[in-house]
């Protein structure tokens, strides 16, 4: 061992190695597990008279994603019970921000443009829908960050929600109609069960798409042999 | 984009790839070793562009896999070493791999030979 090297270099490696699997979603145990074996296998490897920089000549980012890319249901996947809680969750939320800014929102007596008031509160609605969904999107983002299918998941998801939105809302309003838009709690709950169905239906498949493309994607690499 | 006729590196490093696993067991059947001894054991052989940093990840996964354990060794100076020796499961494994490989490589050696009759028939030709 060479006793001038900079083992402040090897350190600095060894964190980046560590951040890129915090940054990847690898559970804290699993993390823990492969920073201690490498720590003993790189003061190893300087015991029996490696280089620092033949130690650290891979890039940390391309190593830590090698060294997880095998582990497979050892790194964990995001819950569909947390999933949909965190997704439905802030739909509810924000359905309701929005229900409250419309009678915040100081509207025009007569709608604008010439628009008719139907089609003008039609706009109105679409465009509040299209922030709920948005904030749905991007609080599982955010919640789901670290986890490496995020990636995948989100624009599935935002998509899937899209569709649902778009079947549910006419199919909950078909049956508000069929009631006379009866203002009874009942029948406002199912219809907001209506569509809260619809959703977690996009949620469940969103997953569920995701799951299928990283089984295949993982199945493909063992078939190559990938190293 | 790189002409396959010169540029050999590319499929070398594809063909490495199936076989580096069966490599490393065997290597650690052999002679239990840490990951930098294998290293230097690989570049001894001929593969010595194989760095620490492209081997670990491989022997993470078979350490995951079950096929590598740890064992601790008494080393002459210092405390002990620990080096990777094959488990059970590793055995099994690499026998099965050996055997794969050899009727793999008797079958592509016999497909790369030209047929007896071609042969004789391109013999009479000339």
């Amino acid at each position: 061992m060479n006793d001038r090297e900079p083992e402040w270099l090897l350190a600095g490696w060894v964190r980046l190695v560590q951040a890129r699997w915090t940054a990847t979603g690898v559970p804290s145990r699993v993390c823990d597990e492969l920073l201690q074996q490498l720590l003993q296998d790189l003061a190893t490897a300087r015991g029996a008279g490696a280089r620092i920089e033949e130690l650290i000549a891979t890039h940390p980012v391309a190593f830590a994603d090698s060294c997880t890319a095998g582990l497979g249901s050892r790194l964990g996947s995001i819950s569909t019970v947390r999933l949909l809680k965190v997704c439905l969750g802030t739909g509810v939320l924000g359905a309701a921000a929005a229900y409250g800014s419309l009678f915040l929102i100081p509207f025009p007596a007569v709608a604008p443009f010439g628009l008719d008031d139907s089609v003008f509160f039609l706009f109105v609605d679409l465009w509040l829908g299209l922030m709920v969904l948005t904030a749905m999107v991007g609080a599982v983002r955010w919640t789901f960050r670290r986890y490496r299918e995020t990636a995948v998941l989100v624009p599935r998801l935002a998509a899937g929600l899209a569709v649902a939105t778009l079947l549910g809302f006419p199919l909950a309003s078909a049956f508000g109609a069929s009631w006379g838009y009866s203002t009874n709690l009942a029948v406002i709950l199912l219809e907001a069960l209506i569509v809260l169905a619809f959703l977690a239906g996009a949620v469940v498949l969103a997953q569920d798409l995701t799951y299928r493309q990283g089984r295949r994607a993982q199945a493909t690499g063992a078939r190559d042999g990938t190293v | 984009m790189a002409d396959p006729n010169t540029d050999l590196e590319p499929r070398r490093s594809l063909l490495l790839r199936g076989v580096l696993d069966m490599c490393v067991l065997a290597m650690v059947q052999h002679q239990p070793d840490h990951v930098y001894g294998l290293v230097s054991r690989l570049a001894d052989r001929g593969l010595d562009r194989i760095s620490f940093g492209s081997l670990y990840p491989l022997v993470t996964r078979l350490r995951q896999q079950g096929l590598l354990s740890n064992t601790s060794v008494p080393s002459l100076v210092g405390p002990p070493r620990t080096v990777l020796s094959l488990t059970e499961a590793g055995e099994v494994t690499l026998q099965r791999w050996t055997e794969q490989w050899q009727t793999m490589n008797s079958t592509v050696t016999r497909l790369l030979e030209p047929p007896v009759a071609e042969s004789a028939r391109f013999e009479g030709a000339r």
